[in-house]
C-alpha cells in the first residue's frame, strides 16, 4: 500500500475525543493553574538530556532530575492525539478530502504564524510565556478546527439531484 | 488562474440513470465529490477524469472541456 502519511479512519474518534479533553485540560491548566504544580505521583526521578535552573547558568547538562510530569503528558497528549485526528483518513478519502486537507493546512499555518508575529510585537513581560505555551497546541487546535469546519460544510453540501 | 472545467457528467449520468451514490461507488471517490464536480465546484485530477470516462466509456474531451 502506498504509504500517503494518512492513519486509519478508525483511529479518528478516539483521537478526538483525547484531543478535546487534553486541550480543555490544558485550557484549564493555563487559565486557573494546577494545583501543587501537578498531579503528585508523576513527580518522577527522569534522565535528562538537558536541565539547568531558569535563568541562571547552574548546574546544565544532561542528568537525573525530580521532575512533575503532568504538563509533560498533557502536551505529549495533546500532540499526538491532534495529529492522529488530523491526519486520520475518512471513510471515503478521495482527492477532494485531501485537497481541504491541505487547504487547512495551509491556513492553519498562516494564521498560527500571524497570531505569532501579533503577539511578538504586542505581548510584552512574564504574559508572554504564556503566548509560547499557547503557541505550543495552537496549530494543531487551528488545522483542526479549520478541518473539521471544511468536512462539515463538504458533507453537508449537495442534495441528490 | 487555470480557466474553468466544464463537464457533462450529470447529463451521461442521467443518461446512464445512474445515482451520483453509483457513479461514486464506481469511480472510488464520495457522493459529495460527484456532487462537487457536477457542480463545477471542484475540477477533478486527471486520473479521476479519465477513471469517470472510462465508466462511462466515452473519451474524456466528451466529458470534460475548458470554458
Amino acid at each position: 500500500m502506498k504509504n500517503d502519511g494518512l492513519l486509519p479512519a478508525a483511529w479518528k474518534t478516539p483521537a478526538a475525543v483525547l484531543f478535546a479533553l487534553s486541550i480543555l485540560s490544558a485550557a484549564f491548566w493555563l487559565a486557573v493553574g494546577a494545583p501543587e504544580g501537578g498531579i503528585k505521583w508523576l513527580s518522577w526521578r527522569i534522565p535528562a538530556l538537558w536541565s539547568d535552573e531558569f535563568l541562571s547558568s547552574t548546574a546544565a547538562g544532561p542528568q537525573w532530575v525530580v521532575n512533575n510530569l503532568t504538563d509533560e503528558l498533557l502536551l505529549v497528549v495533546v500532540t499526538l492525539s491532534g495529529l492522529v485526528l488530523g491526519f486520520s483518513r475518512e471513510r471515503v478519502e478521495d482527492e477532494l478530502i485531501r485537497q481541504l486537507r491541505w487547504k487547512a493546512l495551509a491556513h492553519a499555518t498562516w494564521i498560527n504564524a500571524l497570531l505569532f508575529l501579533a503577539a511578538t510585537l504586542t505581548v510584552y513581560g512574564a504574559t508572554y510565556l504564556y503566548v509560547m505555551y499557547a503557541q505550543l497546541v495552537a496549530f494543531l487546535v487551528l488545522f483542526n478546527v479549520l478541518l473539521a469546519w471544511s468536512l462539515r460544510t463538504h458533507y453537508a453540501s449537495g442534495r441528490e439531484e | 488562474m487555470h480557466p474553468a472545467v466544464k463537464n457533462k457528467i450529470k447529463v451521461f449520468r442521467a443518461d446512464k440513470n445512474w445515482s451520483q451514490q453509483e457513479l461514486a461507488d464506481a469511480v472510488g471517490v464520495s457522493r459529495q465529490t460527484i456532487n462537487a464536480i457536477e457542480q463545477g465546484k471542484y475540477a477533478p485530477s486527471l486520473p479521476l477524469a479519465l477513471a469517470l470516462a472510462k465508466t462511462f466509456q466515452t473519451p474524456v474531451e466528451q466529458l470534460f472541456s475548458m470554458e
